[in-house]
């Protein structure tokens, strides 16, 4: 008896051992990076940060969005190079996967960059909504869930304009979403902007925060595109809302800051929140880019060194240089004759002065005549510089688009910084994704539909005076397609244009340009087939998400 | 090896002897002790006259010498044998069998005692061989091609590299495939820290004792949670009960060389290229007047030395072993090597007249490691026509080799290799620094000096690593047949990198790098169970049953933290004062972080073996497992497993007594095991928020403002000062939820594997034919979720299957044997494995959808690789190529638009061959000649297949576009294979392409194709045929030594040869992606070993 007693007592003693080491299983992570509890402001931080980062490490490490390299996976860059590399404005000679295609407009469901926005814009939007289901209206709290609304819809503005046909989410669960058609996701945002009117403060207290006058903005660009998104114009609301905006506070930057640059690069340039933010900025919604505390490759840092030669530019401010992208011949003659005489340039921003136009912030940096521009030994030929453009794989086969510049205001032109910019390797250069000057074109282009092109041409002097073009014009189709191109290039949205125009894919879409296609410029037109006009939904979610695939892909 | 029959051959012998000699009052006995199976002497075992205190040990030739009273029986025991007890004779030769329940219950299955007669699973247990084995410092290398099945591929010719172990394919496609390794019980973490790769590299080699391989369900279910991909145990060499302290020592000296080399093109070839281009002087200039060979410059012969020294014994109870190691391994690139300190102890004493016995085991290591910067690829890229050091006072044209700098002031090459590249040659490029003081620097687009890394870039690590268990194993009194087993372990290992990097170097140039990095780990582990066992000898039955209770604790943490600083002689930008940061840190590149996880692992388990008639085995196991990693829910994994095993031999009264057929053995078994092992964290089904780290602020938000202690580091609690950026605009982190799934459980493989065991001529011929079919179910796999249902697109989820199947064949056979003077000894094993994967996602049958994998760093990058539903797991998934000509009639290769559809892009890829060999052999032979012994190994690969990165990415720098450019500002290194290929028709934007013309049905050129770096023309048929090691040896005799040693010394040369088509330098990559690897050396071994 006494000898089971003593196994008895072991038996326990082992059980209730066991029961305790069961209970091991229910960990909780101690990590001092992962933390289990909302934090309203921290999420609300996130919200922003994905225009501007590409995850929780910078300036890569930790991303947000799978299957696409993370330093491309940026907001920024994505919408850049789906809204402007198919387009007559720039040509781009890197083989990064998938790029050549769209660059061609030969995508397919597969294109990994197709494939790379969608999910940005979805990881975004999830972001929100998981915001928008956790979020209190205490303190700021009402305005950070109108702002993060206005986001959400920002986000879906994209998917209504490149994808059309998508699913819809604004919970975070795994219930099957219902695919929205193009028309529902417009109506949709319609309602949502409109009513986030009576709700988004009508004065940002941060420069990288948004005011109502980012909705109204919005629902311009939805209206002035409302015939492409449904088949039905709405120019004049189009008209209104733009006016809303141009009678605003955020006003054009006309007034040069630094006495260096002209007023119109001056929204490019390193220390940009000057001009673009502030109340009165001409900046509508400013993504936040610093050399230090907020890196991506994707931001302005793409923007500025995929435009250069890391050898051959003037200091941008920046030490990368990638060789990216460049103008097509196509945007050339947007300036010039190609077979205009060789220009002999003071420096790299002398061409607007010889074009007569601040805008026209374009420059070849291999045979510019003197002062030499580069720190290149070799590249000291006094060649002067001539028009041209070719799709050839070397960057030098055309001009540069030297808009989007890292150096400060007050660096003088040349080689040399005054003002050293916060590091050394990413601009801090501010990205203005939607500017006032947004509203005049559309205001412009609105009342030219509606047959006024008297009110048509004052709203584009305005943008011409502050560019100091002295140039006469004559508002028509062509010049005002023209026009935005002058006026918005680089800045991510060429394709919209194009598209609305009637210009980019299908029957009327007669234009041609270097590599669409995949023909060069002399090679002619090549008719593109209208389902080019959106992009494909992604191979992975017609699967994932049980999805129907848009028409012809 | 068994081989009763001469065992029993030997007791007869022993007992005739013995009975003529009975007459005699004392008898002196004469003796030699030898192992049944292969006739080697039994060194220091113990003969005992029964009943008495009398006895002795065997010599280094397994003689003894023993007077005993007449009529006396001797006990002959070693451990791992069958002890016999024998009659007393003059003169006995006793020839001792290995003990299959000893050798069983010590080796070969943990978590209880199994004959090794009886075992019904497919289990290979392996001694390493002592005679050929080179130089072996990491486990690893002593099981490379010794187990069919078993593929070990190392990562490269680096000491301490790391290997991959592969058993029966892999199993996961995400998860991981590598084998569950246990040394002494332990079941090891797989995470490799700095400097310790992977936990078999926590063993001295010298150390172990056997290797066992568990391949099948029945043998690895009992392992269940871990054992999908297989179990390595290891156990390690133990003292002998009751015998005199034995000294042992080993040491070697080795050399290693670089054997094969990529052929490069010299200087003159290269300025004869550049000529042959019509370059003008603009661009021939920039070619250097020199003839480096940029491989002399970075590779060596290495020196190295090992040494391992153990003493081994026991007392009566107390049988004890330790041992101490010392490893100087020198790299063959230079600056490279490591150095490592082992220390091992075993005891094993036993109390209660034996009824409690204990197993102490303690392994500590420590290593030091200094790490090349990679230079192999850079060796082949470097311009060959440049210095080593300096610059060119004068270019190839004859012009003054000057630079521009700042301010209008050029500088000569030579001069700013001098003052701002340490001497070394570097190609400038104005600097942007805006400090006067560093006008220049390097020009990040053309290769970076590989001498000057060497010398400039400082990689090290210092690890250590404790490995420790108690056993306790209890027979309870007066119920011997059943015996409680407890068994605690801990592994610990640290390991902290350092860099230090100069200013003045490519990769770092200007600010430099300091840093280091940390990681630690512990594993505990505590495993309980109880063993009931019953034979009835006479019936041939057996029976026992086993329950046991596990439980595991893996914890790691870790943290870093690298900064560059500027310069001390810094100036400001017009070069008037000092940069007030001269010397301080730069806080830009900053990279701190710190982290720490751990998971736990609990398991039920127990286990039935049933003999019946000694004809029948069976067993059957069941697990059960429960891990941290998932949800409470979905948390325990059940894995059964039946084996049934039948003695053919012992069935059949006819083979019963055939010496021809000497083993015959059927081997059925079924069973699951489970992964758990999911690469994707340790909590993956947490709702979580992972926070942003430096260089990830942003200017939003409110009360989360970001605060940094003293140090710059991150702090969350609010105590510290708050980060404003250059423009005081306050700066806030965030928080990101992470992707979370809650449904994630074990993915599954259900084995089916059906084997014979035989054995011919009294066990000369043995071997086994396995075939098993392997299917994984329930893949963890990360794969697409719907867009917004989840915060990533990509979630790990339980998606997706996959099979292998395969057949192994292992046979061992002793060729001739003369006993001592020749001995002639072969095996032989082949393994086929088949890889398939028949679910990848939601849809059941999309033909498009893949997953690509496998990254090349040839042209913009991209992979080459892809899963996808009916082909291998990682298959080449590339563009196919034709050969044809040109319009001028020169050969060209084109690309072919596959689908017709007009053009040639990502559509017209295609499933291509596996980098995974379906067929791989090993094979072995060894002779001995009196004294003398030599022996070789192989090892054949048949049907895996290469990219050739190297290829492809010097192909690219031959073309006239690329081999210069003024932006580059100099000329590319090349290799003679790139050069050769180029001119076999490659345009300078790689092929053609070759598409459908549909107005004419025919294949028209479509000009330049620029993907063509990703075409099956680099996939290249890798098979190969590599001799490991040929040693030759000497064994003293024990007449020169006088009984008092036992000495050998022998002479190896490790990789000798390998055999290949293969154009690149190694066919034997893992994951057939070949980057530039380390190349293997060959290294020429003189090792002496003594016992005393």
């Amino acid at each position: 008896m006494k000898t089971i007693g003593k196994y008895l007592v072991c038996v326990g003693v082992a059980l209730f051992g066991l029961t305790a080491c069961v209970q091991d299983l229910d960990v909780e992570p101690q990590d001092e990076n992962k933390i289990l509890d909302f934090n309203q402001d921290a999420v609300f931080s996130k919200c922003y940060a994905t225009l501007a980062l590409t995850g929780q490490s910078g300036p890569a490490g930790s991303g947000d969005v799978d299957d696409i390299d993370e330093g491309t996976s940026a907001f920024i860059r994505m919408v850049w190079e789906l809204q402007e590399f198919p387009t007559d404005e720039c040509w781009v000679g890197w083989n990064d996967p998938g790029l050549p295609e769209i660059r061609t407009m030969k995508w397919n469901s597969l294109n990994q960059l197709v494939q790379g926005l969608y999910y940005r814009l979805y990881f975004n939007i999830t972001l929100c909504n998981h915001f928008l289901e956790n979020a209190s209206e205490e303190g700021d709290g009402a305005n950070q869930i109108a702002e993060v609304r206005f986001l959400r819809a920002f986000n879906y503005y994209y998917l209504l304009d490149m994808y059309g046909n998508v699913p819809f989410a604004d919970k975070v669960n795994a219930q099957k979403k219902p695919q929205y058609t193009r028309v529902q996701l417009f109506n949709w945002l319609e309602d949502e902007l409109k009513d986030l009117e009576n709700k988004l403060p009508a004065t940002r207290t941060n420069d990288f925060r948004v005011d109502v006058y980012a909705a109204k903005m919005l629902l311009a660009r939805l209206y002035l595109n409302a015939e492409v998104y449904t088949g039905t114009a709405q120019w004049q609301k189009a008209a209104d809302y733009a006016k809303e905006v141009m009678d605003g506070p955020h006003k054009l930057h006309t007034t040069s800051l630094g006495g260096v640059y002209t007023p119109y690069q001056e929204m490019f340039m390193g220390d940009n929140y000057r001009v673009v933010g502030g109340a009165a900025g001409e900046g509508l919604l400013n993504i936040y880019q610093d050399g230090i505390y907020a890196q991506a490759w994707g931001g302005s840092t793409f923007l500025v060194a995929a435009a250069r030669d890391k050898n051959v530019y003037v200091n941008p401010a920046t030490s990368e240089g990638w060789a990216g992208y460049r103008c097509s011949p196509e945007f050339i003659e947007k300036w010039v004759a190609l077979d205009q005489t060789p220009f002999i340039l003071k420096n790299e921003f002398d061409m607007p002065a010889q074009l007569g136009d601040d805008r026209a912030i374009i420059c070849s940096v291999l045979n510019t005549g003197a002062p030499v521009v580069t720190p290149d030994p070799e590249i000291t030929t006094a060649d002067s510089i001539k028009p041209r453009g070719s799709a050839g794989s070397s960057f030098y086969d055309s001009w540069s688009m030297l808009k989007w510049t890292g150096r400060y205001i007050e660096n003088p032109l040349g080689e040399d910084i005054t003002v050293t910019p916060h590091g050394p390797q990413f601009p801090d250069t501010d990205v203005p994704f939607m500017r006032a000057g947004e509203a005049y074109m559309t205001y412009a282009e609105a009342q030219f539909r509606l047959g006024n092109t008297a009110a048509a041409a004052t709203a584009i002097q305005a943008l011409r005076d502050r560019a100091h073009n002295t140039q006469t014009f004559t508002v028509d189709e062509d010049f005002l397609l023209d026009e935005w191109s002058r006026e918005f290039f680089a800045e991510g949205r060429r394709r919209i244009d194009l598209v609305r125009f009637g210009k980019f894919a299908g029957p009327t879409a007669d234009y041609h340009w270097e590599g669409r296609g995949g023909n060069t410029s002399d090679q002619g037109l090549v008719m593109m087939d209208a389902k080019y006009n959106i992009y494909p939904i992604p191979e992975s979610d017609i699967v994932a998400g049980g999805l129907t695939q848009n028409e012809g892909y | 090896m068994k081989n009763n029959l001469l065992s029993f051959r030997a007791v007869l012998l022993a007992f005739l002897l013995m009975t003529g000699m009975t007459a005699f009052a004392q008898l002196s006995v004469q003796g030699t002790v030898t192992d049944a199976a292969n006739g080697e002497p039994i060194i220091g075992a113990s003969v005992l006259e029964i009943g008495t205190t009398n006895g002795t040990i065997t010599d280094f030739d397994g003689n003894f010498e023993l007077t005993v009273q007449p009529g006396a029986k001797l006990a002959i025991s070693y451990m791992g044998y069958k002890t016999q007890e024998l009659d007393a004779a003059a003169s006995m030769n006793v020839r001792m069998g290995e003990d299959a329940e000893l050798l069983d219950e010590v080796v070969v299955v943990g978590y209880g005692v199994v004959k090794k007669n009886d075992a019904t699973g497919s289990v290979t247990a392996i001694k390493p061989d002592e005679m050929n084995k080179g130089l072996q410092t990491n486990a690893t290398d002593m099981l490379s091609g010794k187990i069919a099945g078993v593929n070990v591929t190392s990562a490269g010719g680096a000491p301490g590299a790391g290997a991959t172990i592969r058993i029966r394919g892999g199993s996961s496609l995400s998860a991981s495939n590598d084998p569950l390794i246990i040394i002494d019980g332990l079941a090891m973490d797989n995470n490799g820290i700095q400097g310790v790769s992977n936990p078999l590299s926590m063993v001295n080699p010298s150390d172990i004792e056997t290797f066992t391989v568990l391949k099948d369900a029945s043998a690895t279910a009992i392992y269940g949670s871990r054992a999908s991909n297989g179990v390595i145990i290891i156990t390690t060499k133990k003292g002998a009960q009751g015998s005199k302290p034995k000294f042992s020592y080993e040491g070697n000296v080795s050399m290693s060389n670089l054997v094969n080399r990529m052929e490069t093109l010299s200087g003159n070839d290269i300025r004869d290229y550049a000529a042959a281009l019509g370059h003008n002087t603009t661009k021939t200039k920039w070619l250097g007047l020199y003839n480096t060979d940029w491989q002399d410059q970075i590779y060596r012969a290495a020196i190295s030395t090992d040494h391992n020294f153990s003493v081994t014994g026991g007392t009566k109870n107390m049988p004890y072993r330790f041992s101490l190691g010392y490893t100087m391994l020198n790299g063959i690139v230079k600056t490279n090597g490591m150095q490592r300190v082992t220390a091992s102890m075993n005891l094993n004493p036993s109390f209660l007249d034996k009824h409690l016995v204990f197993n102490l085991n303690a392994k500590g290591m420590y290593i030091y490691n200094r790490y090349a910067p990679d230079v192999v690829g850079a060796a082949l890229n470097m311009d060959p026509t440049q210095p080593v050091m300096g610059g060119n006072p004068k270019r190839y044209d004859g012009s003054d080799a000057t630079i521009k700098g700042a301010g209008g002031v050029n500088l000569t090459e030579q001069q700013i290799a001098e003052t701002y590249f340490g001497g070394y040659y570097q190609r400038a490029a104005r600097g942007n620094y805006s400090d006067a003081a560093w006008p220049y620097t390097v020009n990040r687009n053309t290769t970076g000096n590989p001498v000057a890394a060497l010398n400039q870039e400082k990689y090290t690590s210092n690890s250590g690593s404790f490995v420790g268990n108690l056993e306790a194993d209890y027979k309870i009194h007066g119920f011997e047949d059943l015996h409680l087993h407890a068994n605690f372990g801990a592994d610990y290992s640290y390991g902290k990198s350092l860099t230090s990097i100069s200013p003045y170097s490519f990769s770092n140039f200007y600010y430099g790098w300091e840093g280091w990095e940390e990681t630690k780990k512990y594993n505990l582990l505590f495993t309980a169970y109880a063993q009931y066992m019953k034979d009835w000898d006479d019936a041939g039955q057996h029976f026992d049953i086993m329950a046991a209770y596990e439980w595991q604790h893996f914890y790691r943490d870790g943290a870093r933290d690298g900064w560059g600083s500027y310069p001390a002689n810094s100036m400001n930008s017009d070069g008037s004062a000092a940069n007030p940061k001269a010397g301080q840190m730069y806080e830009q590149g900053r990279s701190q972080y710190k982290w720490m996880t751990e998971n736990y692992l609990v398991s039920f388990f127990g286990r039935l073996n049933w003999t019946g008639w000694n004809q029948i085995m069976l067993t059957a196991t069941f697990r059960a497992d429960g891990s941290s990693r998932f949800h409470k829910n979905n948390r325990w994994g059940f894995f059964p497993s039946v084996a049934l095993g039948w003695k053919i031999k012992e069935s059949f009264a006819a083979l019963r007594d055939n010496n021809t057929v000497s083993e015959l053995k059927l081997r059925l078994n079924y069973g699951i095991t489970g992964q758990q092992e999911i690469g994707q964290g340790d909590y993956p089904y947490f709702a979580s928020y992972y926070v942003s780290q430096p260089h990830a602020y942003y200017p939003v938000g409110n009360g989360n403002v970001m605060m940094v202690d003293e140090n710059g580091k991150a702090v969350y609690d609010g105590s510290g000062t708050p980060v404003v950026d250059g423009d005081g605009l306050a700066l806030y982190y965030n928080y990101r939820p992470d992707a979370v799934n809650t449904e994630l459980t074990w993915e599954k493989t259900t084995t089916y594997g059906a084997g014979l065991d035989f054995g011919f001529l009294n066990s000369r011929i043995t071997g086994s034919l396995d075939y098993y079919y392997r299917v994984t179910s329930d893949l963890i796999n990360v794969v697409n979720v719907p867009a917004g249902a989840n915060f990533r697109n990509k979630v790990v989820s339980n998606i997706g299957s996959l099979f292998n199947q395969g057949v192994e064949f292992s046979i061992n056979a002793v060729v001739l044997d003369y006993g001592k003077r020749f001995k002639w000894d072969l095996g032989y094993n082949l393994t086929y494995n088949m890889n398939k994967i028949t679910k990848l996602n939601a849809s059941d049958n999309d033909d498009s959808y893949y997953v690509p994998t496998g990254g090349i760093s040839v042209g913009t990058g991209g992979s080459i690789q892809a899963h996808k539903v009916g082909y291998a797991a990682s298959t080449f998934y590339v563009y196919k190529t034709e050969k044809g000509v040109d319009a001028k009639g020169n050969p060209m290769y084109y690309a072919v638009d596959l689908n017709q559809d007009g053009q040639v892009n990502g559509e017209d890829r295609y499933m291509y061959k596996s980098p995974m060999a379906p067929v791989t052999m090993g094979f072995q032979t060894k002779f001995q000649f009196y004294g003398f012994d030599l022996g070789m190994t192989f090892r054949a690969s048949i049907g895996n297949y290469v990219y050739n990165g190297v290829l492809a990415g010097g192909i690219y720098n031959v073309a006239p576009d690329n081999v210069y450019t003024n932006l580059n500002g100099g000329y590319y290194g090349l290799t003679r294979n790139a050069y050769n290929t180029y001119w076999r028709g490659m345009k300078s934007d790689g092929m053609s392409a070759l598409v459908w013309d549909a107005a004419t049905n025919a294949y028209v050129d479509g000009g330049a194709f620029s993907d063509w770096f990703l075409t099956d023309y680099f996939v290249e048929n890798a098979s190969f045929f590599r001799c490991d090691n040929i040693t030759l040896g000497y064994t003293f005799d024990q007449k020169v030594t006088k009984n008092k040693c036992h000495a050998r010394i022998y002479a190896s040369v490790q990789n000798p040869f390998v055999i290949s088509s293969y154009s690149g330098l190694d066919p034997e990559i893992y994951g057939g992606i070949d980057n530039n690897i380390y190349p293997r050396s060959m290294t020429t071994l003189l090792g002496v070993s003594v016992q005393f």
